[in-house]
């Protein structure tokens, strides 16, 4: 439901803009969200995030791995219950 | 060399000979530079007709379909096409001009933020900033709309830089290892082999299937752009699992094989629905659970453990969380996969099920009954044909009867559900596949709404046999209504259509219209043996209606095959 997630992103802004799109579709809100310019690392942007949502952040996790200019670095989920599993 | 040659270059780098799209401002240095370039450029009709041209070509190939337009509203009217593409996983790739750089932001002529507009559609998206980056941006382009789950991607170029004079391509090319990575990360190189499966979830999913005793197959789109239809009849040839098709799973194993049980969801079959919910045990292999497949999804398989095999770990646990979740290379996985099972009551009882609930095509009227016509013509078209369809009732009647050889010969708009689809992709289909029978399905809704592209077909002359559905209604709509609104018809009413045939032939495309059931045999010879374009107009019931029809939000057990307006009539498309 509600989780933190690292993220290093390619510098240009449009990688903000794409991360922020995928997360506010997908079914989540920001609480809280830093992002530092790296000088070291090809001046990319380290992202921390903080979002709750209905849905499983283990997802959005993947999701956000799928972007191409996104790599994310740790994804810490408070709890999950959301998709259905039968048994 | 200019940008706009460098951004040619680079897609003959990448192989591309064909390119559908519409000129304006900013976009014409590229188009400039087109008249000395190899690749074959399609001018159709409209924007959104370059984008799903584009799709037919890609979806019939599997190779990346390209499309161009110019800044503002060109781009616009590639939109469409774009979210298309991304809901159904085409590779596609769409050139839009932008305007200069230094006007960017000023709210210019022809300016649209492309790239914002776009950003929740596509798989990636750059906006060219630096000329010489070209190379680079159009080799990840490609390889992203390509690798993995496929998709769209948009390359917006300023104007200026299409102007800007530039280093040419290293005389070999643009090799792989030379390429730098664009943003931080890069996109896997085409050449890129997808994942190998993970030996954990391969291990649960055998775990599953030793112990099942009634699994069903539930492929989709998956399978063909995973490469991985022959994996997956092998695999139904040495397990014997009954199998069901989504719309785009269609043709994975084929129509008549002894163990398809159909379509399953809203339009499925009474077997494929009924052996779904009835399972222990769903083997998912490419398939997204999307609504429309699963009905409500809280009682969708309701007695079923899960396996999952899918190229996208997103896919994995999104709606439905799987027993076991394989992810990476379909082939690999299915071929993976345990055989021997021991399943044959299971197997006779679906046997029973598919017999009981077969198709009757036994219509008493004189009327056309589309379902019969339409099975008629795919078994009389020659082997090889693609059937490329509109949006409404008579998407579904192709689903629910043609005879499907292979998904890659079934082109349908089934994420996005675009009416318009159709015509635009047949043109892309016929011209990757000059030789092969091409029938466009439509609806007298839907064929109007690109039917501009009538123009391109004859530019081309290109032999598209155009068959349209004529119910003077758009009528899946009209249906909702009367199923589900009391029968309050809201502007569904087409009873003032133009004569498609006059309009076909005042675009120099031969046509006929039939409207009885003793004029269908010699109208589909005509159709199947005239060498060029035809269009065939084909006047059915306004009342007729698609069965079964699970409701929206019901479980899949829940098939109606009446709804109260009609029960004084006939229902003859029933199962
Ligand atoms: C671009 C677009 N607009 C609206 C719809 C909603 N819609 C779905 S089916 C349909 C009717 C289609 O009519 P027609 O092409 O005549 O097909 P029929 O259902 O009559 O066979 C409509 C309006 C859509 N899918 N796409
Ligand atoms: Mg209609």
């Amino acid at each position: 439901m509600s989780g933190s997630l690292a993220l290093d992103i390619s510098p240009g802004t449009s990688a903000l803009e794409r991360l922020l799109s995928v997360v506010r579709r997908r079914g989540f809100h920001v609480d809280a969200l830093q992002a530092v310019r790296n000088h070291h690392k090809n001046r990319s942007l380290t992202v921390e995030l903080t979002v709750s949502g209905e849905r499983s952040v283990e997802v959005l996790s993947r999701h956000l791995s799928n972007l191409a200019d996104c790599r994310l670095v740790a994804v810490h989920a408070d709890s999950e219950c959301s998709a259905r599993r039968a048994s | 060399m200019t940008g706009a040659e460098l951004l040619l270059r680079s897609l003959e780098a990448e192989g591309v000979e064909k390119i559908w799209g519409y000129p304006g401002g900013a976009i014409m240095p590229v188009y400039d530079a087109l008249l000395d370039s190899p690749i074959r450029h399609y001018l159709t009709r409209h924007e959104q007709g370059a984008a799903f041209a584009a799709q037919g070509y890609a979806r019939s190939t599997g190779e990346v379909g390209v499309c161009m337009a110019t800044s503002g509203p060109g781009a616009t009217n590639l939109v469409t096409g774009i979210a298309d593409a991304y809901l159904d996983s085409v590779p596609l790739v769409a050139i839009t001009g932008q305007v200069p750089r230094h006007l960017i932001g000023t709210d210019a002529f022809q300016e649209v933020d492309m790239l914002g507009i776009t950003l929740p559609i596509v798989k990636h998206s750059y906006l060219v900033t630096e000329p010489e980056s070209i190379p680079q941006v159009v080799r990840q382009a490609f390889a992203t709309a390509r690798e993995g789950r496929p998709g769209p991607v948009v390359i917006d170029l300023p104007k200026d830089v299409a102007q800007a004079e530039v280093p040419g391509l290293p005389e070999a090319g643009l090799p792989e290892k030379c390429a730098p990575a664009i943003g931080l990360f890069g996109a896997p190189s085409a050449a890129t082999p997808p994942d190998p499966p993970g030996a954990d979830g391969l291990a649960d999913a055998t775990e599953l299937l030793r112990a099942s005793q009634r699994p069903v197959i539930y492929a989709g789109g998956g399978v063909e752009k995973g490469a991985a239809v022959d994996a997956l009849r092998r695999f139904v040839a040495g397990t014997g699992i009954p199998v069901v098709h989504t719309l785009h799973g269609l043709g994975g194993i084929a129509s008549d094989h002894p163990l398809f049980l159909g379509m399953l969801g809203m339009h499925g079959t009474r077997a494929a629905n009924h052996a779904v919910q009835e399972c222990d045990l769903l083997v998912a292999i490419g398939v997204r659970f999307d609504d429309r497949a699963t009905g409500k999804l809280s009682e969708f398989a309701p007695e079923a453990r899960v396996i999952h095999l899918d190229i996208d770990a997103a896919e994995l646990g999104k709606l439905r969380v799987p027993h076991a979740a394989v992810r990476g290379d379909l082939r690999l996985a299915l071929d993976a996969l345990e055989r021997s099972l021991d399943i044959e009551p299971w197997r006779q009882q679906c046997r029973e099920w598919k017999q009981r609930w077969q198709w009757r095509y036994d219509a008493p009227f004189d009327e056309v009954y589309a379902p019969a016509m339409l099975r008629q013509l795919s078994q009389q078209a020659p082997s090889g044909s693609f059937v490329v369809c509109d949006v409404g009732q008579h998407q579904m009647w192709v689903a629910q009867h043609w005879c499907f050889e292979h998904p890659r010969q079934h082109l349908t708009s089934g994420g996005l559900g675009t009416m318009g689809f159709g015509l635009p992709a047949a043109i892309g289909v016929q011209i990757a596949h000059p030789e092969a029978t091409v029938l466009n399905v439509t609806g007298d809704g839907s064929i109007l709404m690109n039917v501009q592209e009538l123009a391109t077909i004859r530019r081309y002359n290109l032999p598209v046999k155009i068959v349209v559905l004529d119910n003077s209604a758009l009528g899946m709509v009209r249906q909702w209504q009367e199923c589900f609104f009391d029968n309050r018809e809201s502007e569904v009413d087409l009873s003032d259509n133009p004569d498609f045939a006059e309009v076909a032939r005042a675009f120099g495309i031969p046509a006929l219209a039939i409207d009885r059931t003793q004029q269908v045999a010699g109208a589909l010879d005509l159709l199947l043996e005239s060498r060029g374009p035809m269009l065939l107009h084909v006047h059915i019931d306004r009342q007729a209606n698609v069965w079964p029809l699970v409701p929206a939000g019901a479980n899949n057990s829940q098939m109606i095959e009446t709804s109260q307006a009609s029960q004084s009539k006939p229902v003859t498309a029933s199962l």
